[in-house]
């Protein structure tokens, strides 16, 4: 289901992104040089451990990160002809929701809880649409209904607190396209829920956006889950986009030993590969100083002198790219799983 | 008991009593046994009752009724002082590596409590430094403290701490959940390598199906406070028999795209029901896509009439498998 991207209008574009977080050790560049095209009515996904910069990306782009301790020292992020980068406060205070929305793993965080549900969806679309309030929370209850909650004009006077985590899920979706906006950005949408609640809000997820048509950037740390829903993948390591491929491709094709070690590294529900999974030695580097290299190099048991010493120029191939000095290599993904069996 | 069975744990209940005079059944009725070295998996999603049932084998919680035979006693009805010596023998690893270790406590003290309080004072740090290498950590930072290591060192610190006793069980409450998959790979291998090592028997319990199909030699799945389903990992995962089995092993996503976007998918309604007041019958039916009259009536037993593995459902054999 591969889409064809080339054809396709560029809806969001992020060029050389940098953000540096204040910290009590020092300046954190968590987000180091990223660059992106989101396509029209794609799924594209940023995939990563824990410290990686994808959710500090996404909040980068909707100006989100306290400007106390944050800031976005370099690139842009154009949403059409607007650079994001550049707008106000107050600007960026129209075009959330209603062009770019976003969804977070706790509903807790995304949701006001001494307001009733429905309120705060009809309290969106009053600032934003010129509606009645009785219009406003008509078309709240609406979209509850939309995202599969039962009895909806009941439960849009309840709190959020009275939901479980699969409907807070579903309401938090309903809020986030309310006013149809032309970005999704999701991060971690179902990493609380338990996996037969997940299936639901996932779908949930795929009907909005094809009914409105808009495009998801969708964050998560689960292969799994970007295999059912993604058609572009990009892999994060290091504050740095290392590698960028169709889902399709990644899957069976990873071109950098980081995908590939993350790929193998996955149990699998419908078989049984190994006794031993493919597992990645050590921890990520500090991101306050990181390395001058190949930042996965002390990590990777193919890396040579050059990589501890020339971070790899991005190589693009069609619509794929990947950052590794010996992307061309043949062999290495079996060099890499025998290393990790022998040690 | 057969002989091979190092643990058999029959008809657990644990009621919580949480006011007004209402109770949670969080363990209902459970029995199951566990072979001398093999790998038990416990899965269910959230409030199924798996986390309960770890904590009152080892009466970290005390049961309300039941019973749970190790090493030919019953722990429910041991004394406390008696309990405490078989706890050398039976133990257990938390989920969370930052709450479950002590950060006023440096790692030698972490591990080396239990053989301490058991009087093993000469060569504590030597046996420390045994296991610390056995999990793969460097001896040499057995001076530090739980902060200065990452999630993945500090779960190997509770192994650790579990091995210290030379146990012959040990309990494994989601111990990788809260770990990055690539360091969850290197647990999980861990974990394989310590076990035919030396010849641990484990208690598996975990949410994620992929981890729990990877390392257990038999499963029971779990669903609101019972056993839905328990077979040997192909019976469970090649020929699911129960609904439940079959909803919730069609939910996990499978990390290729081809294969994910092709597959069948038996979609569940609604939440997990509340336990405080679970359905009639089989707890199950609400959710059920081939439910019928009599499963809201009468409460389905775990037989393995059906299928040859124990399933509790009224139609087990009735499910053509896919």
């Amino acid at each position: 289901m591969s889409l064809d991207t080339a054809n396709r209008k560029v809806v969001l574009s992020v060029k050389d992104l940098h953000t540096d977080i204040k910290t009590e050790n020092g300046v954190v560049h968590a987000v180091d040089g990223v660059s992106f095209d989101l396509h029209n009515n794609e799924v594209l996904a940023i995939v990563g451990e824990s410290g990686c910069g994808k959710s500090v990306t996404a909040l980068s782009m909707l100006k989100l990160l306290p400007k106390r301790v944050s800031k976005i020292t370099q690139g842009s992020v154009m949403l059409g002809d607007l650079d994001l980068t550049k707008v106000s406060d107050r600007g960026m205070r129209k075009i959330r929701g209603k062009r770019i929305a976003m969804i977070f793993q706790d509903a807790l965080t995304g949701l006001n809880p001494v307001h009733r549900v429905g309120d705060q969806i009809a309290e969106m679309i009053l600032i934003h649409e010129d509606v009645t309030k009785r219009q406003a929370h008509q078309q709240a209850i609406r979209l509850l209904d939309q995202v599969g909650i039962p009895n909806a004009s009941e439960r849009a006077d309840r709190y959020v607190h009275e939901f479980s985590g699969g409907m807070r899920q579903r309401a938090m979706i309903a809020l986030a396209m309310a006013l149809e906006p032309e970005v999704l950005i999701a991060d971690e949408p179902t990493t609380a829920l338990d996996v037969t609640v997940q299936a639901q809000v996932l779908e949930v997820l795929l009907e909005v956006k094809e009914r409105i048509g808009s495009s998801i950037i969708l964050i998560t740390h689960d292969l799994g889950v970007v295999a059912g829903m993604a058609d572009r993948v990009l892999v994060m390591y290091a504050g740095r986009i290392i590698e960028e491929q169709s889902a399709n491709g990644l899957y069976h094709n990873p071109m950098h030993p980081y995908a590939w070690g993350l790929l193998n590294a996955m149990p699998r529900v419908d078989e049984v590969l190994s006794d031993h999974l493919a597992s990645i030695p050590g921890a990520p580097p500090s991101l306050i100083e990181p390395p001058k290299g190949c930042r996965f190099a002390s990590r990777c048991p193919m890396a040579e002198p050059v990589c501890e010493e020339v971070y790899p120029e991005v190589i693009r191939v069609a619509r794929s790219s990947v950052a590794c000095h010996f992307a061309d290599r043949p062999d290495w993904g079996r060099a890499l799983w025998n290393a990790e069996v022998m040690s | 008991m057969s002989e091979d069975d190092i643990l058999v744990v029959e008809n657990l209940t644990k009621n919580f009593d949480v006011g007004r005079g209402q109770m949670v059944r969080a363990v209902d009725d459970v029995s199951f046994s566990v072979k001398r070295g093999e790998t038990l998996g416990l899965v269910g999603e959230s409030g199924c009752g798996k986390s309960t049932t770890a904590r009152l084998i080892l009466r970290l919680i005390e049961a309300t009724s039941g019973s749970v035979m190790f090493e030919e006693q019953d722990l429910l009805k041991l004394p406390t002082n008696e309990m405490r010596r078989l706890r050398r023998r039976a133990q257990i690893v938390f989920q969370d590596p930052y709450a479950s270790l002590n950060p006023r406590m440096t790692v030698r003290d972490i591990i080396g409590e239990g053989p301490l309080v058991w009087g093993m004072k000469a060569n504590l740090d030597d046996r420390v430094a045994e296991v610390m290498t056995r999990v793969g950590l460097n001896p040499d930072w057995a001076k530090r403290y739980p902060h200065e290591f990452s999630g993945g060192q500090r779960q190997r610190i509770g192994i650790a701490r579990a091995l210290a006793l030379d146990p012959t069980l040990i309990i494994c409450d989601e111990p990788v959940s809260a770990l990055d998959v690539s360091v969850q790979a290197q647990i999980l291998n861990l974990l394989t390598d310590l076990q035919d090592e030396l010849d641990l028997t484990l208690i598996f319990i975990a949410h994620d199906l992929s981890v729990v199909r990877h390392i257990s030699d038999r499963v029971a799945v779990m669903y609101l406070g019972r056993i839905a389903e328990l077979g040997t990992r192909d019976e469970v995962y090649e020929r699911p028999s129960h609904p439940y089995t079959r909803a919730l092993l069609s939910a996990v996503p499978i990390p290729d795209p081809v294969t994910e976007r092709n597959r069948a998918r038996t979609m569940l309604e609604g939440d997990p029901p509340s336990p405080l007041n679970p359905p009639s019958g089989c707890r199950f039916h609400p959710r059920c896509p081939i439910a019928q009259q009599v499963c809201s009536e009468v409460e389905p037993v775990l037989g393995s009439e059906a299928v040859g593995h124990p399933v509790a459902c009224h139609f087990a054999e009735a499910i053509p498998q896919v």
